[in-house]
C-alpha cells in the first residue's frame, strides 16, 4: 500500500484523477450534445455536478485503495443523483414521449424521461427500505453499467448473490411501476 | 412504523427466497414450487406468482440500462454506423465489419443481464453449422463476441427489409401469395433442420421480406440467436429470460411456454402461428383472447402469467377461416367472403395441424407442413385433412379436371360413332387411338388415385390401431394387404395391429394348434396341434418345451387341478395323460371309441372326464390309483366342460346336454337342441350354461329349470368355443375370424380380436385370454383389457440384461444378467445356471451371440469374459463408470470402452492389443458401436450427436445436431449408421454415399438401437417414451410402433430372438414380452389364402371343425 507522502504519489494522484474524470465523462457525456432542443442540462454541468457529489471521496488515494470498480459504483450513485434531481426539476414541464437518445463518442446515455426516471428512483427507494442491498445492486446495473462480475466484486459477494438479488429486485421493480397509483 | 417496516422487510425476504427457489427451476415446474414453498398462506402466494410473472417480461428500461454503444464506436472489429431497431432481446445496429473483409452487417447486441459466458460458450459450439447455412432465403449469423463491458454481440448478414406480415399488407398480397411467401420460408426452415439448426423464435420481425428486382425475398434471421441465448437448457444459476420468453408470448408453442423440450416441431408451431396471422390479420393467441372478451391489447408485452400458459396449454386456436377479420381483407385484393372460401378447408386444417398443442399431432417436420401447402396451393389431398375417400376423390378430380373431362369426351365420340358409321377408316382409326389414349389415361389416373388411397388407408389403419378402433383398423389394414400383398407397409401395420390388439406371446408350431390350456397360475399353456407332441409353452419367455412321447397330434388338451399332468385326447379316440415333470412317457388312459374323443378336467379333484363316439362319459382319476369308470351313456360326446361347482356337462353330436356330478350321480338329460353341440360355458354363479350349435345360434339354458331362457345369434357363425365374462353379463365368443364379446342383455357384439381360432382358455380372473390358433399353426396369449396386472404377477421376474439367442454355451443359456451379487448366466426359464460372484458390476453388456460378455465394476476395469467359462478374455483400465452402450463387441475381435477422460479404446481380443481410437472427448461419451466388418466405429456423445471413425484411417465423420446422442448402431450389413438423440430422434447416415436424414417418432430420448439380425433394412429402437419402434432403412419410415407395457411399469430392453423373427422387450416389474413375427406372417398368409379363395369364388363363409 503505498504511503500518502510517496513523491511519485502525486503524478499518480493526477493521472487517477484524470482518469475519473474520464469515466465519469463516459457515463454521463452523452448528455453533453443531447439533440432536443430544450435541453436544460449541460453537458460539463452534468460530469461537474456529478463529480462535486462525489467530492473529496474521489482523491486518488482513496482510488487505489477501492479500485476501479468502487469507483464506478460510486459514479453511479452520482450519476443517478444528477439524473434525479434534473428530472425533479424538469418533471412538472416535461412529458416527453418516452427515451431519449443521445451519441456520444464512445457510448450513448439514454435518458428515460423525466417521469420515468422519477418513478423508477422512488421505488428504488422504496426497495432500499426493503432490502438496501437490492437496490444497490439495481443501481450499480442500470446506472453504473456494472456487469454482474463487477457487482459482486464491488460489493464483496457472490456472483450468485448479486444475480439472485438482480432479478428479484427486477420483477418487484416492474411490479412496482406498472401499478403507477401504488 | 419501524416495526411495520421490518414486518415488510421480513415478508418481501420471504416471498424474495421462494422466488429464488421457483426462479431457478423450468417453468413447468415453477408453480408447484410456489404452492410448496407458500402452503397456506395465500396472500404469500399472490405474491410470489405476481413476481415470477414479471420476472417473464423482458426488453424494459430496467433492462437497458442506460449506456449504449454510439455511431463510431467500435465494438470487436465492427464499426457502429447507425440503429436499426431494437428487441426484446436488445439493439440492433447497422455496422462496417473493417476486417478481413469490408462489408455492411448487422449487429445485434444483447442487453444486459444475459450470463455472456455461457450465450458465448453455446453460439460458439454451434458457430461451425451456422456458418454452413448457405441459402438464399436465411440471413447467416457471422459471428458472436464480447463487448468490453461483458454484453454479447452477434453479427449478422445486413438485411434491408421489413417483417413479412407488414409487407404482406403493403403489397395488399393475395392468400395464394401469401402461403406462398411462407412455402418459401419454410424451405429456409427446412435448411437449417437438416443442419441440426432449430431456430426457436420464428416471428414475423424474425421473417424479413426484401424487395430485390420487384421480387419478393423472405430472409429468415437470427438463426441460432434465440439457441444462444436460452439459458434454461445447461445452466440452472443464470437461467435468465430465455431469448423466447422474451416478449411477446404470440408466436410461443406451448411446450416453450411450459420450458420443455424445444425441437424441430417448435418451429413447425411458430411457422403455423406466421401463417395464421397472415390469413387473419392476428394472431390466434389473441383471438381466443377477443373470443373471451378480452381486450386485444392484453396479449402482447403482459408478462407470462400462469393464465397465458394455460391459454396455449389448453385453448384450440379458432379456425382460420372463422377468424378472418375484415381488416386483412381490406390490406389484400380479395373480398373478405372470396377469402374465407379460400381460406375454409384445406387450409384451415393445415393451419390447425402445424398448431396442435401436442408436438406429435403436429406436422414432424416443416418440410412436411410445406409440402401440404404445396398440395394446397396445387389442389392435391392435403395429410392434414382426414382423408376420406370422397375427399381424395374429389381432390382428385380438381386436380385431373382436365384429363377427365377428355376421357369421357372421347367416350361419348365412340357412342357417336357407333351411331354413325359413315365416317370413313380414317376417322374410325382416329376413334380407335382416342379411345385407346383414354383407357391409357384413365388407367394412370386409376392408379395414381389408388395409390394415394393405399398410403392413405394405411396411415389411417395405424390411426384407428392407436386409437383402439379394431373394426375400423382391422378393415383398413387387411383390405390394404389383400389389394398389395407385397407392401411392406401393409404386412408391417398388420402385424402391428394384431400385436396391439394386445397379443403378449405367441408360439408356432409344425401343424394346426387345435387347443390350448393354462397351467394354474397362467404362466404356461399347454398347447396340442393336429400332428407333432404336445408342448409346454412359458409365456414369460416365449420357449416352448416338446413333451417326450409319440408324435401322433391331439384335437384336445385339458391340465389337471395341481398342474402336473395334461390329458389329451386324439382322432383315433384315445386319451392319454402326460406327466409335465417329463418322469415318464405318457400313459393312455382310455379309449372312447373310435372317431375324435374329448377331455376335461376337475378343478376340485385330481380327475378328468373324456368321452368320444361311443358315447360313454368316463371318469378318470389321475393318480391312477383307480381305473376310469364309466359314469353316463347316450349319444356321441362332442364336448365336455366342468361348471365352477364341478358339475359334467357332457354335450352329444345329437344336441343334448348331460349334466352329472362328479361322481355320476344326479344326472339329467336337457332338452336336445336342433344340431350338434359345439360349445358349452357355464356362468361364473352356476344358475346359466350357454351352449353352442353348428351355426350361428347359442342358447342360455337356466339350470335350476332346466329351460331355455334366450337364444342369442351372435353373427359370428358357430362359436367355437365360449366363456361368460367374470359378472356373467356377458359372453365371450369364438366365432368366424373373431374373438367377440356379447352383452346378454343388449346383445350387442363387441370384436375383441381378430384372429381365427379354434378353441380358447381364459384365465380364472379374466386377466388373459389363450387362442389356439388353428390354421395359424399357433397359439397366442392375450391381454385382456389394459389391467394386465394378474398376468404380470404371475410372471416370473427377470433381472435381463438384453435376451441372448443361439447362445454359444451347450448348457442353453438364454440371459445374462446382473444384480447385486454378480452375473448370473439364466436359462431359457429364469434359473440360475451359474453366477459369477467375484464380477459385481454396475453395467453388463455381451456380444451378438452371447459367447463373450464384458462388465464395468466400480473400480473402473471393463473386463470381458467368455461366456462358457467364465475366464477372463481381456481388462480394460481406468474405465468411465457409464451404462451398458460404452460397452461395445464387434463379433468376438474387438472390444470397445469409453476411459474416465472420454476417450475411446479398442481392445483386439486376439491378440490383446489395445489403443486410443477416439482420443479424450470434451463431453461425456454415452454409446460405442463397431460396424459389422469392425472398420468403423461410432460414438455419441453429450451435447452433440456423435461422430464415426475409420479405425484404419482415424478419419472422423462428425454428426451435428442439436441433441446429445443416446444410442448409436449400425445396420446389419453395416450400410447406415444410426445415432438416436435426446429428443428422440434417430440421425441415420449412408456410409457409403454420406446421406444423412432425420427419422421422427419417438417422444423422448431413443436409449437403444437393435440392427436386425438378417435384414439390413430393419432397425429396431427403444426409448424412455416406452415405446419400441421398428424402421425400414430403404422406406426411410417407421413400420412398427409397440407400447407393451402399461404403468406403473415401464420399458426395460428391448431386441430380436433368434434370427429377428421375434422381438423379445424387457419391462421394470419384471415382465417379458415377445412378439413373434413369423406367427403373425402365419395369420397374415392364412388369411390371404383365404381372401384369394373367396375372390375366386369359392366362399368359405363356415368352416367345419377341424
Amino acid at each position: 500500500m503505498p504511503g500518502a507522502s510517496d513523491p511519485t504519489e502525486s503524478a499518480d494522484a493526477l493521472a487517477t484523477e484524470r482518469e475519473a474524470y474520464a469515466t465519469l465523462r463516459d457515463l454521463a457525456a452523452a448528455l453533453l450534445r443531447r439533440e432536443r432542443r430544450d435541453h436544460t442540462l449541460q453537458p460539463t454541468a452534468l460530469v461537474h455536478e456529478a463529480y462535486l457529489r462525489l467530492g473529496d471521496r474521489l482523491g486518488p488515494a482513496w482510488r487505489l485503495e477501492h479500485g476501479e470498480s468502487a469507483f464506478r459504483a460510486l459514479a453511479a450513485t452520482a450519476m443517478r443523483r444528477v439524473l434525479v434531481d434534473h428530472a425533479r426539476a424538469h418533471a412538472a414541464d416535461k412529458r416527453g414521449d418516452g427515451w431519449l437518445r443521445v451519441e456520444l463518442a464512445e457510448a450513448t446515455v439514454e435518458v428515460p424521461e423525466p417521469l420515468e426516471l422519477l418513478a423508477l428512483h422512488e421505488a428504488l427507494e422504496s426497495l432500499a427500505a426493503l432490502d438496501a442491498r437490492k437496490a444497490r445492486v439495481v443501481e450499480l446495473r442500470f446506472f453504473g453499467g456494472l456487469n454482474g462480475e463487477e457487482i459482486a466484486e464491488t460489493m464483496g459477494l457472490a456472483r450468485s448473490t448479486t444475480e439472485a438479488d438482480w432479478f428479484i429486485a427486477r420483477a418487484w421493480l416492474r411490479q412496482r411501476l406498472a401499478e403507477p397509483s401504488r | 412504523m419501524m416495526d411495520s417496516g421490518s414486518d415488510a422487510g421480513e415478508r418481501f425476504r420471504r416471498v424474495g427466497e421462494i422466488f429464488e427457489r421457483a426462479r431457478i427451476l423450468p417453468l413447468s415446474e415453477r408453480e408447484a414450487s410456489v404452492a410448496a414453498s407458500c402452503g397456506a398462506d395465500l396472500t404469500l402466494l399472490a405474491e410470489a406468482r405476481a413476481l415470477l410473472a414479471f420476472h417473464e417480461i423482458g426488453g424494459d428500461t430496467l433492462d437497458r440500462g442506460i449506456l449504449r454503444p454510439a455511431s463510431g464506436a467500435m465494438i470487436g472489429r465492427y464499426r457502429i454506423e447507425g440503429l436499426l431497431g431494437e428487441g426484446g432481446m436488445g439493439t440492433v445496429y447497422r455496422a462496417t465489419q473493417t476486417e478481413p473483409v469490408r462489408r455492411e452487417v448487422a449487429l445485434k447486441l444483447i442487453k444486459l443481464g444475459m450470463d455472456t459466458r455461457h450465450v458465448i460458450r453455446r453460439f460458439e459450439a454451434e458457430r461451425q453449422t451456422l456458418a454452413r447455412l448457405e441459402h438464399p432465403n436465411i440471413a447467416r449469423v457471422l459471428d458472436g463476441g464480447t463487448t468490453p463491458d461483458g454484453r454479447p454481440y452477434f453479427a449478422m448478414d445486413l438485411v434491408q427489409g421489413v417483417p413479412i406480415n407488414e409487407y404482406c399488407d403493403a403489397q395488399r398480397l393475395d392468400w395464394r401469395d401469401r402461403v406462398a411467401l411462407i412455402v418459401q420460408v419454410s424451405a429456409a426452415v427446412q435448411h437449417a433442420h437438416q443442419r441440426g439448426i432449430v431456430h426457436r423464435d420464428l416471428k414475423p420481425s424474425n421473417i424479413l421480406v426484401a424487395c430485390a428486382d420487384g421480387v419478393a425475398v423472405p430472409k429468415v434471421i437470427d438463426f441460432g440467436v434465440a439457441k444462444a441465448l436460452d439459458a434454461s437448457e445447461n445452466s440452472a444459476t443464470w437461467n435468465t429470460v430465455a431469448g423466447h420468453a422474451v416478449g411477446t408470448p404470440d408466436y410461443m408453442s406451448p411446450e416453450q411456454a411450459d420450458g420443455g423440450d424445444v425441437d424441430t416441431r417448435t418451429d413447425v408451431y411458430a411457422l403455423g402461428v406466421v401463417l395464421y396471422q397472415l390469413l387473419v390479420g392476428t394472431t390466434p393467441l389473441r383471438v381466443r383472447g377477443t373470443s373471451r372478451g378480452r381486450s386485444d391489447a392484453a396479449a402482447p408485452r403482459s408478462p407470462l402469467t400462469s393464465e397465458l400458459r394455460r391459454r396455449l396449454r389448453e385453448d384450440e386456436p379458432i379456425r382460420p377461416s372463422s377468424a378472418i377479420a375484415a381488416a386483412v381483407t381490406t390490406r389484400s385484393k380479395s373480398d373478405i367472403a372470396t377469402w374465407r372460401r379460400a381460406v375454409r378447408g384445406d387450409l384451415d386444417s393445415i393451419v390447425l395441424k402445424a398448431l396442435a398443442r401436442e408436438p406429435s399431432r403436429r406436422y414432424s417436420t416443416v418440410a412436411a407442413f410445406s409440402d401440404d401447402l404445396g398440395r394446397m396451393l396445387r389442389d392435391e389431398p392435403v395429410t392434414a385433412r382426414p382423408p376420406s375417400t370422397a375427399y381424395l376423390v374429389s381432390k382428385f378430380a380438381q386436380r385431373h379436371t382436365v384429363a377427365l373431362i377428355a376421357a369421357s369426351v372421347v367416350v361419348a365420340s365412340l357412342m357417336i360413332g357407333f351411331g354413325v358409321s359413315v365416317y370413313g377408316l380414317g376417322t374410325a382409326r382416329f376413334e380407335r387411338d382416342a379411345a385407346r389414349r383414354a383407357e391409357k389415361a384413365q388407367a394412370r389416373l386409376a392408379t395414381a388415385l389408388s395409390a394415394e388411397l393405399f398410403a392413405s388407408n394405411i396411415e389411417r389403419g395405424r390411426q384407428s390401431v392407436r386409437q383402439g378402433s379394431w373394426p375400423e383398423a382391422n378393415d383398413l389394414l387387411w383390405s390394404a394387404l389383400i389389394a398389395d400383398p407385397t407392401s411392406p407397409q401393409a404386412r408391417w401395420a398388420v402385424r402391428e395391429m394384431v400385436w396391439a390388439q394386445g397379443c403378449v406371446a405367441t408360439l408356432h408350431v409344425e401343424t394346426d394348434v387345435e387347443s390350448v390350456r393354462f397351467l394354474p397360475g397362467g404362466e404356461r399353456l399347454f398347447v396340442c396341434s393336429v400332428g407333432g407332441r404336445p408342448i409346454l409353452f412359458d409365456i414369460a419367455t416365449g420357449v416352448s418345451t416338446e413333451l417326450a412321447g409319440p408324435s401322433i397330434g391331439a384335437w384336445e388338451v385339458a391340465v389337471n387341478r395341481d398342474g402336473t399332468i395334461g390329458c389329451t385326447s386324439d382322432s383315433r379316440g384315445d386319451v392319454l395323460a402326460w406327466d409335465f415333470s417329463q418322469q415318464s412317457l405318457p400313459r393312455w388312459v382310455v379309449h372312447c371309441g373310435d372317431g375324435r374323443a374329448c377331455v376335461s378336467c376337475s378343478r376340485d379333484e385330481n380327475v378328468a372326464f373324456a368321452g368320444g363316439a361311443q358315447g360313454v362319459l368316463w371318469r378318470i382319476d389321475l393318480d391312477g390309483s383307480v381305473p376310469p369308470r364309466p359314469i353316463s351313456f347316450g349319444a356321441p360326446i362332442a364336448r365336455i366342460v366342468v361348471a365352477p361347482d364341478g358339475t359334467v356337462a357332457a354335450g352329444g353330436t345329437d344336441g343334448s346336454v348331460i349334466l352329472a356330478a362328479p361322481d355320476g350321480s344326479q344326472q339329467r338329460k336337457l332338452q336336445p337342441q336342433q344340431r350338434g353341440i359345439q360349445s358349452i360355458a357355464f356362468s361364473h354363479d352356476g344358475l346359466l350354461m350357454a351352449t353352442g350349435t353348428k351355426g350361428p345360434t347359442i342358447a342360455i339354458t337356466n339350470l335350476s329349470t332346466g329351460e331355455i331362457a334366450q337364444t342369442l345369434t351372435s353373427k359370428l357363425g358357430t362359436s367355437r368355443d365360449l366363456w361368460f365374462g367374470l359378472d356373467d353379463s356377458r359372453l365371450l365368443v369364438l366365432g368366424w375370424w373373431r374373438l367377440a364379446e356379447v352383452d346378454l342383455l343388449t346383445e350387442a357384439v363387441r370384436p375383441l380380436v381378430f384372429i381365427p381360432a379354434w378353441r380358447i382358455d381364459v384365465l380364472p380372473d379374466g386377466s388373459a385370454i389363450a387362442l389356439a390358433g388353428g390354421g395359424t399353426r399357433s397359439a397366442s396369449v392375450w391381454r385382456v383389457g389394459t389391467d394386465a396386472a394378474a398376468l404380470r404377477d404371475s410372471l416370473p421376474p427377470h433381472l435381463v440384461a438384453r435376451p441372448i439367442a443361439g447362445s454359444a454355451d451347450s448348457a442353453g443359456l438364454a440371459f445374462i444378467a446382473s444384480d447385486d451379487t454378480g452375473v448370473l448366466g439364466l436359462d431359457e426359464h429364469g434359473q440360475t445356471l451359474w453366477t459369477l460372484p467375484s464380477a459385481k458390476p454396475r453395467t453388463i453388456n455381451s456380444n451378438d451371440d452371447g459367447s463373450l460378455f464384458a462388465t464395468l465394476t466400480t473400480d473402473r476395469r471393463a473386463c470381458v469374459y467368455r461366456t462358457s467359462d467364465r475366464s477372463l478374455v481381456a481388462e480394460g483400465r481406468n474405465a468411465r463408470l457409464g451404462e451398458a452402450p460404452t460397452l461395445a463387441f464387434q463379433g468376438s475381435d474387438l472390444f470397445a470402452y469409453v476411459t474416465r477422460d472420454d476417450a475411446v479404446r479398442v481392445i483386439d481380443l486376439k491378440t490383446g492389443e489395445e489403443c486410443e481410437a477416439l482420443p479424450p472427448s470434451p463431453t461425456e461419451v454415452l454409446a460405442v458401436a463397431f460396424s459389422p466388418d469392425g472398420s468403423l466405429l461410432s460414438a455419441c456423445a453429450r451435447q452433440f450427436a456423435g461422430t464415426m471413425i475409420d479405425l484404419a484411417s482415424g478419419q472422423q465423420t462428425l454428426e451435428i445436431s442439436l441433441s446429445t446422442g443416446f444410442a448409436t448402431a449400425f445396420s446389419q450389413g453395416g450400410d447406415y449408421r444410426l445415432i438416436g438423440t435426446w429428443r428422440g430422434d434417430l440421425l441415420v447416415r449412408n456410409v457409403l454415399t454420406g446421406e444423412s436424414r432425420t427419422l421422427r417418432g419417438h417422444s423422448a430420448r431413443v436409449v437403444g438401437i437393435i440392427p436386425h439380425p438378417r435384414d439390413p433394412n430393419l432397425m429396431l429402437s427403444e426409448s424412455s417414451d416406452g415405446s419400441v419402434r421398428l424402421w425400414h432403412l430403404g422406406l426411410g419410415r417407421e413400420v412398427l410402433a409397440l407400447s407393451p407395457f402399461a404403468p406403473p411399469s415401464a420399458l426395460r430392453t428391448a431386441g430380436f430372438l433368434g434370427d429377428g423373427d421375434r422381438i423379445a422387450m424387457t419391462g421394470t416389474e419384471g415382465e417379458l414380452a415377445i412378439y413373434s413375427i413369423s406367427v403373425v406372417d402365419r395369420i397374415i398368409e392364412r388369411m390371404l389364402a383365404e381372401e384369394r379363395e373367396r375372390l375366386q369364388g369359392n366362399v368359405p363363409t363356415e368352416s367345419d371343425e377341424p
